[in-house]
């Protein structure tokens, strides 16, 4: 079922410099994307269109055939699109984990019975349940940003958008949260988009989408795409780390040409076992 | 300015019983011209820390010597000297782009100067301002009049670094630099920082960036639990996970890999250094 169509959108802050200029796109529920490009390349943008939050000023952009631009639509829309922003402390609304799930799910109409299950849901979903009862100042980045992803479960949505959400979390708390990204994608079924600057987040992904000047400059796989590295680097991106590595060794016959080597972890197993070797 | 502090320890809540210590004994000797990283997780007293280094937090035990300063607040001079100490230690926050506030650049970026020295005539406001904004790449003449809100993400926080910059600090300590910047943007403002560096003064960065440290800084401290866990060169800290909440940087990751196999690579913890020194190792191990 296709989730989102976006159709020719143009978009821009201020007259003659577009953000968004005439982009086209379309993706599937229960899709995993990534969006990356340099700053100020237009993907915070794309996150914000799809929800309605901005409207493109010609195109069109809708989620599941609900036009974004139709002012009757942008609550029904809302609901089927959750949206995490990337400072946790912006997103708190409530002293307590369970107060600040339940604010959403309240806001809407949801009945007493069923806003119990969603929070019950939306806390296993994130690895939360343990926090119910704790102020969220004492959280973590990492704990309060899979707050913040819980907040917007308990709505239920079927996409859910990360804007650069975990650029501000140490290491431990970044891969917190993935994790809980990719069980809410594989489990649930949730349509994940997510705008990163860590490379390394793009390779989860089912489809990667590489933003330019305000267009898509390439998209696909994390494999199709990572494999044009000129094209990464002349959009002012840069491979994974260990990527880079090993497609130097490859350059210097180190490494056979067709290893797939896109994490650390694999480049490490492939230069142990090479060196083992000789 | 060298900073020498020694059994630091800090607590937010110093009357409470059995308080916790947000520093603990912490003792760290940074020398003038350093390149410093200060890595440790959410909560390891990163922050704590480096806002003693200007007394935004007042010293509560131990001794800390910024340059000629002495921090401890009972020293007679310690008021006086509060307003040259802040100054001669500019700190940037993490992203300093959402502090800015002014109408124009030129405003924003005078703000502190006129701040600290009240006494400078338009006309030498001018010039340091001029100095700052193009020490931090930008082109004064056709930004300062822009309003900051204006700008794009990266250009706020050259901005932001250039209104501390304008007082001339001899030390630079900066929360998370590079956070949010795509790589083109975290090179040019690594370079920047860099370049600041090059008359000798000090700069001192927390990152969460484990590579982006081991690239940059000739030291690094890694604080855990209000403690300093371990100082040293990148290659020498990072011979092992420090910390269950961060991550090995991933020249470090192989490395000790290799190491585990008998191979041992000796190399800065930075990609190119790693794969020329791995070519070498090869070639010798195949006899070419």
């Amino acid at each position: 079922m296709q989730a989102i169509k976006i159709e020719n959108a143009y978009f821009s802050y201020e007259e003659g410099h577009p953000a968004v200029n005439d982009i086209s796109l379309e993706i599937n529920q229960g899709e995993y994307i990534a969006i990356v490009g340099k700053n100020g390349s237009g993907k915070s943008t794309i996150a914000k269109l799809i929800n309605g939050l901005l409207l493109p000023k010609s195109g069109k952009v809708s989620v599941f055939g609900l036009d974004t631009s139709d002012k009757k639509q942008v609550f029904e829309i809302r609901k089927n699109v959750g949206m995490v922003f990337q400072n946790p402390d912006n997103q708190m609304v409530a002293t307590i984990v369970e107060d600040d799930i339940v604010f959403g799910p309240e806001n809407i109409g949801v009945p007493r019975e069923e806003i119990a299950k969603r929070i019950e849901f939306a806390l296993t979903a994130t690895n939360n349940t343990a926090f119910r009862n704790r102020p969220s100042s004492e959280l973590s980045g990492g704990q309060k940003q899979r707050v913040a992803i819980a907040g917007v479960l308990a709505i239920r949505p079927k996409i859910l958008i990360l804007d650069e959400a975990t650029s501000m979390l140490d290491p431990k708390g970044r891969s917190e949260v993935n994790e809980v990204i990719r069980k809410l994608n594989k489990e649930e079924g949730i349509t994940v988009i997510t705008v990163t600057h860590y490379m390394e987040e793009a390779l989860f992904a089912d489809r990667v989408i590489v933003t330019n000047s305000g267009q898509i400059a390439f998209s696909g796989t994390p494999e199709q795409v990572f494999s044009r590295e000129k094209d990464i680097e002349a959009c002012g991106l840069c491979l994974p780390r260990a990527m880079y590595i090993a497609n130097r060794l490859k350059e210097k016959n180190i490494l056979d040409k067709n290893l797939k080597c896109y994490t650390a972890q694999e480049l490490e197993s492939a230069l142990c076992e090479l060196f083992v070797k000789i | 300015m060298r900073i020498i502090c020694k059994d630091l320890s800090f607590s937010y809540e110093p009357k409470k019983k059995n308080t916790a210590y947000a520093l603990e004994n912490v003792s760290l000797t940074i020398e003038e011209g350093e390149f410093f990283g200060i890595i440790g997780h959410t909560g390891s007293g990163k922050s704590t820390f480096i806002q003693h280094l200007n007394a935004l937090v007042p010293l509560q035990s131990g001794e800390l010597l910024v340059g000629e300063f002495d921090l401890d607040t009972k020293n007679k001079q310690y008021k006086k000297n509060l307003k040259a100490l802040r100054s001669k230690v500019g700190m940037v926050f993490q992203y300093p782009e959402y502090q800015l506030f002014a109408e124009s650049v030129f405003e924003d970026v005078a703000f502190g100067l006129k701040n600290f020295y009240p006494e400078l005539s338009l006309k030498q406001i001018e010039q340091k301002v001029k100095y700052a904004i193009e020490l931090v790449g930008l082109n004064y003449y056709q930004i300062k009049d822009k309003s900051p809100f204006d700008l794009s993400g990266g250009q706020k926080r050259r901005v932001a670094i250039a209104g501390v910059l304008v007082t001339d600090p001899e030390i630079l300590v900066m929360d998370e630099p590079v956070a949010g910047l795509d790589p083109v943007g975290k090179k040019e403002l690594m370079d920047l920082l860099h370049s600041f560096k090059k008359g000798n003064k000090t700069v001192i960065i927390v990152s969460h960036d484990m590579d982006e440290v081991c690239e940059n800084c000739s030291r690094i401290a890694i604080m855990q639990g209000g403690k300093v866990v371990k100082v040293g060169k990148p290659s020498e800290v990072f011979t092992e996970l420090p910390d269950e909440n961060l991550e090995l940087p991933v020249v470090a990751r192989l490395k000790n890999a290799l190491k585990t196999k008998g191979v041992e690579i000796d190399c800065k913890l930075e990609s190119d250094d790693f794969i020329e020194e791995i070519v070498k190792k090869y070639k010798e191990r195949n006899g070419r």
